[in-house]
């Protein structure tokens, strides 16, 4: 089974992806910011997948991605951003630190599980 | 259309939906005869949820007033609006998976391509297209992966019976949703431009596919054949048998003898025509029958 590390501040939405991603046999795992996020990786190992916010305190999803990247511990980890902003800047700003997915709140179940379709994480 | 029996009374209504047993058989016959869907039995909740916005747009109290309406008038605006109302535009980008388009372009162009050296010319044709996700999907798939095409003439025809799926699709506007189904994140800043909370796909793709409202019950020459890709997608599951196989074959007259008939996962020609048998070099798609009687376009 594939472990998918899930990064946001929100509870309620951490809550609702694990619902999701369990039901589609994924191990989820939790964080609440990026240092969170990092610090699970190093402690727990490298997941197969992050969903990753980017708004969020301590450090932001962007700051976060590009940390992941620039380690080579964390290579071939597949990172989704999950999140508010929706302008074409933020999409090419995640694209440009190395994202390989990007899914715009609100989503559906459909949409997430497509998203990880395209990006392998599910079959 | 069928003459129908005088108005229904409520007694014989649906319990749950309220449209009655006669003004179920009459939309029944009214879209077989329309577009050739067969809305099958006890589905009157699909009438009943589908053509409350044509009920309102006709200043009909409910639906079974816009129904009787349609019966008394026989008015064609009307009969179009119910068919349309009850059409289902259901689509996404790259819609049946990225392998299908995959294939397309590296199996069913390359081929094409070999054999159209000196017209340097293709023509594909979207039927059923709703809001244009499928012809734009192709074009992309073109645009990205056969370069070799670039200065070939590549027609692509998209049609579908709803005007107003085809004029979403001629405007080439999406919403959140929309844009997130099927649509790889890297293509989105590549080819289309945040507008409000919508996504328009660019100008240049836009003006490369022509929409054009048409109805698969009549007949396929103002497509422009011979046409060398067909997509006709999760489509025909809700044809009558008789419908889709003379479409078959009327659709084999419009295609070249090497073309490429594309249909949706779970829809195939077995036991509906001969005029198209499965490729086997590549099971996604179809290539009509080597010989078969004529058949009217």
């Amino acid at each position: 089974m594939k472990r998918i590390l899930v990064v946001d501040d929100a509870r309620v939405i951490r809550l609702v992806i694990r619902q999701m991603l369990e039901s589609h046999g994924f191990i989820v795992e939790e964080a609440a910011d990026g240092v969170q996020c990092l610090s699970h990786c190093r402690e727990h190992g490298v997941p197969d997948g992050i969903i990753l916010d980017i708004n969020m305190p301590e450090m932001d999803g962007l700051t976060c991605l590009r940390a992941l990247r620039a380690d080579p511990a964390f290579r071939g980890c597949i990172v989704v951003m999950c999140t508010t902003q929706v302008e074409m800047q933020h999409i090419e700003a995640a694209l440009a630190a190395g994202a390989d997915e990007y899914v715009m709140k609100p989503f559906t179940e459909d949409i997430l599980i497509e998203k990880l379709r395209t990006v392998g994480l599910l079959a | 259309m069928t003459e129908q029996p005088p108005a229904p009374q409520p007694s014989n209504a649906h319990s749950d939906s309220g449209i009655s047993a006669t003004d179920y058989e009459f939309v029944q016959t009214l879209l077989r005869n329309e577009i050739g869907f067969d809305l099958g039995k006890d589905r009157h909740y699909l009438v009943a949820n589908r053509l409350v916005p044509i009920a309102a747009m006709f200043d009909c109290p409910d639906v079974g007033q816009l129904i009787r309406r349609v019966r008394q008038s026989k008015d064609r605006r009307l009969i179009e609006a119910v068919a349309e109302g009850m059409t289902i535009n259901e689509t996404s980008f790259f819609r049946g998976g990225h392998r299908l388009f995959d294939n397309l372009a590296r199996v069913v162009i390359p081929a094409l391509q070999r054999a159209r050296l000196s017209q340097r010319r293709l023509r594909i044709w979207s039927g059923a297209c709703a809001t244009g996700q499928e012809p734009y999907s192709i074009l992309i798939t073109l645009l990205e992966q056969c370069p070799q095409l670039l200065d070939w003439n590549i027609e692509i025809v998209a049609t579908d019976v709803s005007e107003r799926a085809l004029d979403q699709a001629r405007r080439g506007i999406y919403n959140q949703f929309e844009i997130q189904r099927g649509l790889p994140i890297q293509l989105v800043p590549k080819y289309f431009t945040k507008v409000g909370d919508h996504w328009q796909i660019a100008d240049t793709l836009r003006r490369r596919v022509e929409f054009r409202r048409h109805n698969l019950l009549h007949s396929f020459l103002h497509l422009v054949p011979p046409l060398d890709i067909v997509f006709l997608r999760n489509v025909l599951i809700y044809f009558e048998l008789s419908a889709k196989t003379e479409l078959f074959q009327r659709l084999r007259q419009c295609m070249t003898p090497d073309g490429i008939l594309v249909l949706g996962e779970t829809e195939s020609t077995l036991g509906i025509t001969s005029d198209f048998q499965l490729n086997e070099s590549c099971r996604d798609f179809y290539k009509p029958a080597s010989s078969g009687s004529p058949s009217r376009l």
